[in-house]
């Protein structure tokens, strides 16, 4: 039970620790913000576990994967406008996107880990393990945050957080094709397999699962969607960079 | 509008219609179900076989007090499955081999494999 509870909070709280961690490092002050973020997602994603047996019977069985959708939507919209728009770091707006973008991404991981501690809990399930998993996990998790930020904050690495947050964004998005795979919206064939080199499986596999959103056998649907949501917002960034220097021009 | 258009366009949607239901049910049965029981933390039937390059609706039944997350790393499917209920995924089309799932709050009991086998090996099996 210890082991798997590990795993589990790996699995599902790293996300929300790594992009709290990347945020930090790219929104300048936003720290002061991270508390109403947490609660807010907390809020919700209490709100969303009571209701959670109504959502998961909400069209025909597919409530739960349409709001996973839809909260993977909304992630993918926020992290593309940070990496389009440098100046949205600096404004308000920048810290209220940032704050509801850590209150999706609470939403949509830690509602599984809740159902998963609430469920074992309630019929008294090796409790013990179960505490000892969540500060296991808890401290797995504050220290690849805490070690991410250390190294990016100092050297004033903007940069490589922007395309941190993009990529580790565009990982988590390209779920939606695996979501609507297996909601039978749309059919899609594996195109390869990595399993010998990194399985998904193992601790590596899963660090880069988090991170990166590898997959040790994607489906066609997959890459097309990892490569089109990670190429678009460089191409946007790109245009608008150039637009900037056409109208910046006259004035010289 | 004339006679003439208003038949022909009226024939044209006649056949729209015809192809979309023609469509939509060779959809409806085109898909087998397969039914896997969750009791104990444990899959009934442990293994199943499903056919090549087909796709499959898998209907798992929890019969515990909790729930459980199957999950695939094979079939790149997760679904989480509540106490007493039931919840279904869609897998396929897949190539012959054997995919494993587990329970992921159980995963050292709840194990299962699907098989995937070509339609004449399995007819065969019958």
């Amino acid at each position: 039970m210890l082991s798997s509870t590990v795993v589990l909070f790996l699995k599902d709280a790293l996300p929300i620790f790594w992009a709290i961690a990347i945020l930090i490092v790219l929104i300048p002050n936003w720290r002061h913000w991270l508390p109403l973020g947490i609660g807010c997602g907390t809020i919700v994603c209490l709100l969303v576990f009571n209701n959670i047996g109504y959502i998961s019977q909400f069209a025909d069985g597919l409530g739960f994967e349409f709001l996973k959708i839809l909260l993977l939507i909304i992630g993918y919209l926020i992290a593309g406008a940070f990496f389009v728009n440098h100046q949205l770091r600096y404004n308000f707006t920048g810290r209220l996107l940032a704050t509801v973008f850590v209150t999706c991404i609470i939403i949509l991981n830690a509602s599984n880990l809740l159902l998963f501690y609430v469920s074992f809990w309630r019929v008294n399930e090796q409790s013990h393990s179960l505490f000892l998993g969540l500060i296991l996990g808890v401290g797995i998790c504050t220290s690849i945050a805490t070690l991410l930020v250390l190294l990016l904050k100092p050297l004033q690495k903007v940069k490589v957080a922007r395309y941190l947050f993009l990529v580790f964004v565009v990982g988590q998005f390209s779920h939606i094709a695996y979501l609507l795979q297996q909601t039978d919206l749309v059919t899609s064939q594996q195109i390869w397999s990595s399993k010998q080199f990194i399985s998904d499986e193992n601790e590596i596999g899963q660090f880069l699962a988090t991170l990166i959103g590898y997959e040790s056998s994607p489906t066609g649907l997959y890459i097309l969607i990892y490569l089109v949501a990670l190429i678009l917002p460089v191409l946007l960034r790109r245009f608008s960079n150039s637009t900037k220097k056409v109208n910046k021009e006259p004035n010289l | 509008m004339s006679n003439v258009r208003r038949k022909v366009l009226e024939n044209i949607m006649q056949k729209f219609m015809m192809l979309m239901l023609l469509a939509l049910s060779f959809k409806a049965c085109a898909i087998d179900e397969i039914t896997i029981t969750i009791r104990n933390h444990l899959f009934y039937p442990p293994e199943v076989d499903i056919p090549q390059h087909k796709k499959v609706k898998i209907t798992f039944i929890n019969l515990d007090d909790t729930p459980e997350e199957i999950d695939s790393f094979d079939l790149n499917r997760e679904k989480v499955v509540f106490a007493k209920s039931r919840s279904s995924i869609y897998v396929g089309p897949l190539d012959a081999g054997r995919y494993r799932y587990f329970g992921e709050y159980h995963p050292n009991t709840a194990i299962g494999f699907v098989n995937v086998v070509p339609v004449e090996e399995r007819q065969n099996a019958k």
